[in-house]
């Protein structure tokens, strides 16, 4: 049997941790930073190609319709969006007055942040199959010019059954899926609240 | 080594033996502490420069390192570090002293109590003033005290039954 005092002193003989070094969360630093640096790169390398692609066939290639011009548009607006929410979210969770708040007020606004990021991932993903079905639906009619009428019906029909599958079944799963996933994260974080509460 | 390397250094040095035991204690898993730890430190750099003319540097650490471990939401993550930790400690258990063992013994108790309970308790254990700890949590220093009263005999109790074992 051992009293409180008892465990304190056990406690103060306890190893030195030598887990972790200095030198070793420098480096990780340094590595983190470069890590995400070249990922935004990489990123913001590809997104300009892909803009400066879309400007060539733009200008090159004659078009029937200037419909087709605005789906790439969309696709384009929709690639930029997602990159800079990315990287503004990031930026936010590493780099936070909230991290010196209470813990009380902490779990309010992880508890916030969470419910954002739900509410980003979920209503974003509809926005991009939404602006997608669009911009594949100004295709179309760029393409009604160059197919048979068959060709044209079954490239519709199979676009459409792919969108709805997309729309009712792989979106109500990934949802469903991040609900649960948000709802257990929720409780957790309301019971740390609770224990924090005067 | 810039200034800021520097400071850092210096925050480093000055307080990682207790962050690492407030993160051991709430994780109960050495490992997941080095992860927490160092994310912690990553955290504390990259705010370093809101840090510039803050007192109670221990304070302001804690605070950051407290957070992390808040927001150590991964449930499956540490149930199957757990089990592996669990292993690695059995094999392990002939190589460490007895005291070590102890100590590995009371993280394990420690890792039983509430999340609130676990940081308190750590803090307490090295012997951080009342006065910061209720600075650092958030709670009443009158409520703390009673708080603590309470965690003592609890922890005290884990021990004991895990020790009788």
């Amino acid at each position: 049997m051992k009293d409180f005092n008892e465990l304190k002193q056990l406690w103060h003989v306890q190893q030195e941790n030598e887990g972790v070094s200095y030198d070793a969360i420098l480096s990780t630093i340094r590595l983190t930073k470069n890590k995400y640096t070249s990922k935004l790169l990489t990123h913001v390398i590809s997104i300009v190609i892909i803009v400066l692609i879309t400007l060539y066939i733009f200008i090159t290639v004659p078009f029937y319709t200037w419909t087709t011009q605005l789906s790439m548009f969309i696709v384009i607006i929709c690639l930029i969006y997602y990159m800079l929410v990315q990287i503004k979210d990031y930026q936010a969770i590493n780099k936070s007055e909230n991290l010196l708040n209470k813990p009380e007020e902490y779990i309010s606004y992880l508890t916030a942040y969470k419910h954002h990021r739900y509410k980003l991932n979920t209503r974003n993903y509809k926005i991009y199959t939404i602006c997608l079905s669009v911009a594949v639906g100004l295709y179309l009619i760029e393409m009604s010019f160059y197919v048979s009428a068959i060709a044209l019906t079954i490239f519709v029909v199979a676009t459409i059954a792919w969108f709805l599958i997309c729309y009712f079944i792989l979106m109500k799963i990934y949802i469903k899926k991040e609900s649960e996933k948000l709802e257990e994260l929720i409780g957790k974080l309301e019971s740390l609240k609770g224990q924090f509460s005067e | 080594m810039t200034q800021n390397e520097a400071l850092f250094k210096s925050i480093f040095d000055r307080n990682n033996r207790k962050v690492y035991h407030l993160c051991y204690g709430y994780t109960g898993d050495s490992d997941a502490a080095n992860d927490l730890m160092q994310e912690t430190f990553i955290k504390v750099w990259q705010n370093l420069d809101k840090f510039r003319n803050q007192s109670q540097i221990s304070t302001w650490i804690y605070r950051i390192a407290v957070n992390t471990c808040l927001s150590y939401l991964r449930v499956e993550k540490r149930k199957v570090t757990d089990e592996i930790n669990e292993r690695i400690i059995e094999t392990k258990a002939d190589e460490v002293s007895d005291k070590q063992e102890q100590v590995n013994q009371l993280y394990k108790c420690i890792a039983q109590l509430e999340e609130n309970e676990r940081i308190i308790i750590t803090m307490v254990l090295d012997e951080v003033p009342y006065q910061e700890i209720a600075e650092i949590s958030g709670i009443s220093e009158g409520n703390l005290r009673v708080k603590i009263h309470r965690i003592k005999n609890k922890l005290t109790e884990i021990y004991n039954r895990h020790e009788r074992f």
